[in-house]
């Protein structure tokens, strides 16, 4: 309950209420977390469920189309394995956040504990681990993702690949990131470590870990939250895009991604529906996590002027 | 009887040394030049004496500071603190030592952890002595009243309180550590006057009560009055002139030591400020930095506390 009131009497929740892009996009995005991690309630079918799909009722149109073979199971139509879209969808939308939240977290922990030692000790261990973030930057998040899943799948074959799509995607993706964090991290705690209550905690006499993870990192926790935003939607879409070359979620587990590749190859039949709905669900969620990175970062970085 | 306790009053030993300075030297290497900071420095800190470095902004009286705490380390010469070394003493034991220097920032803005609580700033100095007491937070209370804040403030955050109630509270960790020396760099100088002349009488009570020393540096010649037990002149990274506080105000012998006495604006001079001999002494201590911009390394006793380096 207290916990509650300081939330609620904070002026980041004063701000937020004096913003309607901030209530719009967290309204969005909270709706579409709750309707994908709350699935097994809300969805019309479980697509997991092998019992309940049937081929027969594969390609089905959504039922405004007014076409013959609507049925009306199916609000948003069905895939090509003749799986309601609707829940399908629901169920790939948490397969999606699952990953770019993890993804984040990963990276996040990966890149502030680099970043903080390298900012903290200087001299040639930052120089080395900077450089590597350099290298790790150099090659795209995309051309890790496809030449790790890639052997991966090569090796162990697309059984073993299935069963640890997720957690692979995971690692693959948070490791591809770290770079960012730990450049942001680094520049915050470089600014941070020469201020005075800092050598006031070395005058105490504390040991090195506990200044930088007690008294630097959490001055530095402002941007890394900024770019926490933009990363998890990038990390969706890393994610989205992987699965749309055949290198992500298996079609069995599918993701927003996988669901707009497996619609893909029906659109020029008519069947646009399989790619259009769950392509609307991936734009909506993204947008929504960006436009509350957006407000975010101009709330706590109010020096930046607002076009 | 009287005569005895004359003698008595007269021959009355001094304190032991606290910290001794020998000769220390630093300089600071940028791009295209060399800046001699500190330029062999030498005095000695006794017990429960307040020792004062007045100087000009930029004169290298924090980088003595820093370098007592160890938060630079010397290039040359050697700084004793009750006889040891303190550049031998390797990282760990370095850690050990720590809570026997403290020190207490100009910036009460920039010194306190904004996302810490203050029951946790003053824990974490509590539980650095060498003795920790039993009950951590009892001691936090104790600390905070007997700089003279309340114990209810112990749960607020730092951005809660006032320049001069941050300055207390910095205080108060540094004596929390039950230190030897406190190191005051200007803990005055951010604070308005009212302020200023309070957070003195603390110290001076602090002082009495606990019986540590002060390196207390300031430029603020009329806080340094009020203050110190003696005092050295720095300029250019030498002390230029050293005595005891009395010595000092009543005799200045250095040109930058009267220069700095001229150009304290008190409400008598104020209208003669642009006197004629701020412009002499502004002219000879020039003329030094001109010449050879070394002061000689001769000193010239003027009584057995009391001297100054000669002009060449």
């Amino acid at each position: 309950m207290r916990f509650f009131k300081k939330i609620t009497g904070s002026n980041l929740f004063y701000n937020f209420l004096r913003d309607p892009m901030a209530i719009g996009s967290a309204t969005v995005l909270l709706f579409l977390i709750v309707a994908s991690f709350g699935a097994p309630l809300f969805a019309p079918h479980n697509p997991y469920d092998q019992t309940t799909i049937d081929i027969m009722d594969a390609e089905l149109p959504p039922i405004w189309t007014g076409a013959a073979d609507a049925d009306s199971r199916f609000l948003l139509g069905t895939d090509p394995q003749g799986r309601g879209m609707l829940s399908t969808m629901l169920y790939g939308m948490r397969v999606s956040v699952l990953i770019g939240v993890g993804a984040v977290v990963l990276q996040s922990l990966i890149g502030i504990i680099i970043g903080l030692i390298a900012g903290y000790k200087g001299g040639r261990l930052e120089a080395l681990l900077m450089r590597l973030a350099d290298v790790q930057l150099s090659f795209s998040t995309y051309m890790v993702a496809i030449f790790i899943s890639a052997v991966f799948q090569g090796i162990f074959g697309m059984g073993v690949y299935s069963d640890y799509a997720l957690g692979l995607l995971i690692l693959v993706i948070g490791f591809a990131e770290w770079p960012q964090y730990a450049r942001t991290v680094r520049a915050s705690v470089m600014a941070e470590k020469n201020k005075e209550y800092v050598e006031a905690a070395r005058v105490i006499g504390l040991p090195q870990w506990r200044i930088m993870f007690r008294h630097i990192l959490p001055n530095t926790m402002t941007p890394v939250l900024v770019i926490s935003t933009v990363q998890v939607a990038n990390a969706i879409m890393s994610e989205a895009a992987l699965s749309f070359i055949g290198l992500g979620m298996p079609p069995s587990q599918p993701s927003l991604g996988s669901l707009i590749k497996s619609g893909f190859d029906y659109i020029a039949s008519g069947s646009w529906w399989i790619s259009l709905f769950p392509g609307i669900a991936l734009v909506v969620l993204i947008l929504s996590i960006n436009l509350l990175g957006d407000w975010l970062r101009d709330y706590l970085n109010p020096k930046l002027y607002k076009d | 009887m009287l005569e005895l306790q004359m003698r008595e009053q007269n021959s009355h030993p001094k304190p032991p040394l606290l910290l001794e300075i020998k000769n220390i030297c630093k300089s600071f290497v940028s791009k295209n030049s060399v800046i001699k900071a500190v330029d062999r420095v030498s005095f000695n800190i006794h017990k429960g004496e307040t020792y004062a470095l007045v100087g000009e902004s930029g004169c290298g009286k924090t980088t003595t500071g820093r370098m007592i705490l160890r938060l630079l380390d010397v290039d040359k010469g050697q700084i004793l603190f009750e006889g040891i070394p303190i550049s031998g003493l390797t990282k760990r034991q370095l850690r050990k030592k720590r809570h026997t220097i403290q020190i207490i920032f100009q910036n009460p803005y920039g010194s306190l952890n904004p996302r810490m609580k203050i029951s946790t700033l003053l824990a974490e100095a509590i539980v650095s002595r060498a003795e920790k007491p039993s009950h951590i937070r009892a001691e936090a209370e104790r600390l905070l009243q007997s700089v003279g804040l309340g114990k209810e403030n112990l749960d607020k955050y730092p951005h809660e309180f006032s320049g001069g109630q941050r300055q207390r509270i910095c205080i108060a960790r540094a004596i929390a550590t039950h230190p030897k020396l406190i190191i005051c760099d200007e803990p005055v100088s951010a604070l308005d006057l009212l302020v200023q002349a309070q957070i003195l009488c603390l110290l001076q009570k602090l002082q009495k009560e606990y019986g540590f020393s002060y390196l207390f540096i300031s430029h603020d010649l009329s806080v340094v009055r009020y203050m110190s037990d003696r005092i050295g002149v720095m300029y250019n990274g030498r002390i230029v002139e050293e005595g005891t506080r009395d010595e000092i105000f009543k005799n200045p012998q250095h040109s930058y030591t009267r220069l700095l006495f001229a150009s304290l604006p008190t409400l008598k001079n104020a209208d003669a400020f642009a006197a004629a001999h701020i412009q002499k002494d502004t002219e000879t201590c020039q003329k030094v930095l001109r010449q050879g911009k070394e002061h000689s390394n001769q000193k010239v006793e003027v009584s057995p506390t009391h001297y100054l380096l000669a002009d060449q």
